[in-house]
């Protein structure tokens, strides 16, 4: 089943104003890790906005989450199936502690007391963070909080979780704790269907598919290894291939013939010592 | 301009049950014109350290001296006007796009050389100076700041800083959030900036940043320095133990060694210079 299927979608800000996304059609299918890539101001994070319904209805063309069409009738049914955490770890804490931050969307859907507890529980033991529960949000790195906001969407039981710039904003060692949580989710719940915007292509290179977005337009999608092969059309739209990829063609320049097929740095260290 | 930390050492809430010790003892001179990397794991010291620089914070103990300027606990040390200071050393905080706040680019860039006395004429021929060395042309300057792309807002920020013409430039983080283009801009400008003479000291957790743009590198734990030394030195450095990541180009160069290949770090600092290295070594 398709997760999401985004069909001829084009969106603009206010009538007259220039197309953030134009005619963009993808789907996420049901287990699937996608990645959105693209650079800053290419679209990437209204498209976000937009799938979520958090920018009205305004967008031309169509959006469907789990067969269901996006409209202002349907967005609450919608997203109950949808998981969103954003870019920024300190904007998206609202509770005064860990668990209270992770109750929040429980209590909005009025979830009783007596089940909040050990709902809450089980989710901060999946992200690591059941020590931390009395804790304020002063005292955690940003690699917690954000870990914390994905307990609390992943406590509303997602079936598509969406991932606008999650880790963009976290040091390299905050960055590797979310995106092996991510990897073990997947790998826990393999219908978890996943969404990731982001610029990192070495995050992206890891996921099932890589769509490449520039001024709203998709103009690659693909298989990472048949995306990131292309160093030159990606530094084109302002991207980096991840550093096998241009580790590999800074090689070949010099004349030593790397296989195309070589895209992991284990297996061209091993080629090039073989 | 010389630098010196003599024996400084700062403690926060001293004489409270919350007393905690942030720098230990520190002891160093950063020569004008160099490109100095302060790395460290969160809670190692290296924000106290640069926040000593332009006295936004005073030394428990020691003193810190910027050229005529000393910053001590001792009052009679102490250098009385500290706005001098300020001017001769510019701070980029980590995210200073959030810190803007006028109307238009202009104005925002132009705020600073105002604040430091500058008639509007000359603050504003400031401001387009700036804005030209962060590749920004005359077609911004009356845009709202607040309209523009991530990555545009971060330029609008460091021409803030610039235009107030810093001897010494902190970046803390400065590509963090940028998308790769962006990032190879900065660092580009940085470089440029600091060919000019400005001395940068930079604080980041990233380690392929630093290796591409610092020629020294210290590291901070515990409030002390551990290390100090050539950016390739960190080689040998077993980076973990300091919860830092090692550069992907040497992770890389480890990988081709434990495998058998003859290679040396010396004078690798990204990706073409490593794949050349590796054309040498493979000959």
């Amino acid at each position: 089943m398709k997760a999401l299927s985004v069909n001829h979608l084009s969106f603009a800000y206010a009538e007259g104003d220039p197309l953030v996304i134009s005619d963009l059609s993808f789907d996420v299918e049901e287990g699937e890790y996608v990645s959105l890539i693209g650079h800053n101001g290419s679209g990437k994070s209204t498209l976000a906005k937009v799938v979520t319904g958090l920018l009205g209805f305004r967008f031309q063309g169509s959006v469907e989450v789990f067969g269901l069409s996006l409209s202002k009738s349907t967005v609450r049914e919608a997203r109950k199936n949808i998981g969103l955490v954003f870019q920024n770890p300190d904007n998206q804490f609202v509770g005064s502690t860990v668990e209270e931050d992770i109750a929040f969307g429980l209590e909005n859907h009025s979830v009783p007391r007596e089940k909040m507890q050990g709902i809450i529980d089980t989710f901060a033991k999946e992200v690591g963070m059941e020590a931390f529960l009395k804790k304020a949000p002063e005292g955690l790195s940003g690699g917690q909080k954000q870990r914390v906001a994905i307990a609390g969407v992943l406590a509303m039981n997602p079936r598509l979780l969406i991932l606008d710039e999650a880790t963009s904003m976290l040091d390299p060692s905050g960055k590797k704790e979310i995106l092996s949580l991510i990897h073990r989710l997947k790998k826990e719940n393999p219908s978890l269907a996943i969404l990731s915007i982001t610029h990192d292509v070495e995050e992206a290179a890891k996921s099932d598919k890589v769509i490449v977005l520039n001024a709203g337009k998709k103009i690659e999608e693909g298989k990472p290894v048949d995306v990131f092969k292309d160093q030159k059309a990606l530094e084109a739209i302002r991207l980096d291939a991840p550093f096998v990829y241009r580790l590999a063609n800074a090689l070949r320049e010099r004349g030593i013939d790397v296989p195309s097929d070589i895209v992991s740095e284990d297996a061209l260290a091993r080629w090039l010592c073989r | 301009m010389p630098i010196a930390y003599r024996n400084v050492s700062f403690v926060y809430s001293a004489g409270s049950p919350f007393e905690s010790a942030a720098l230990r003892g520190i002891d160093c001179a950063i020569e004008p014109g160099s490109f100095l990397a302060l790395v460290g794991r969160t809670g190692s010291g290296k924000s106290t350290m640069v926040q000593l620089l332009n006295a936004l914070l005073v030394p428990t103990e020691g003193e810190v001296v910027v050229d005529e300027y000393v910053n001590s606990p001792d009052k009679k040390r102490r250098t009385k006007k500290l706005k001098g200071l300020r001017k001769k050393v510019g701070y980029v905080f980590q995210f200073p796009e959030y810190q803007l706040f006028l109307d238009t680019v202009e104005k925002d860039v132009a705020y600073g050389p105002k604040n430091f006395g500058a008639t509007p004429e000359e603050a504003l021929k400031k401001a387009h100076e700036a804005l030209g060395k962060v590749g920004l042309d005359s077609s911004f300057y009356e845009r709202s700041p607040f309209a523009l792309s991530g990555g545009e807002k971060r330029k609008v920020a460091m021409a803030g800083i610039l235009a107030m013409e810093p001897d010494v430039l902190v970046l803390d983080e400065p590509t963090a959030g940028l998308d790769p283009e962006a990032s190879r801009e900065m660092i580009a400008l940085f470089k440029e900036i600091n060919a000019q003479g400005t001395t940068i000291v930079l604080v980041s957790h990233d380690m392929d940043l630093v290796l591409e743009c610092a020629t020294r590198l210290i590291v901070l734990e515990n409030g002390k320095i551990v290390k100090d030394g050539d950016p390739s030195s960190l080689f040998e450095v077993d980076l973990e133990s300091y919860a830092l990541e090692e550069p992907k180009v040497f992770a890389f160069v480890d990988a081709l060694r434990k495998l058998g290949m003859s290679i040396s770090p010396d004078g690798i600092s990204n990706v073409e210079t490593l794949a050349e290295k590796i054309k040498e070594a493979k000959k």
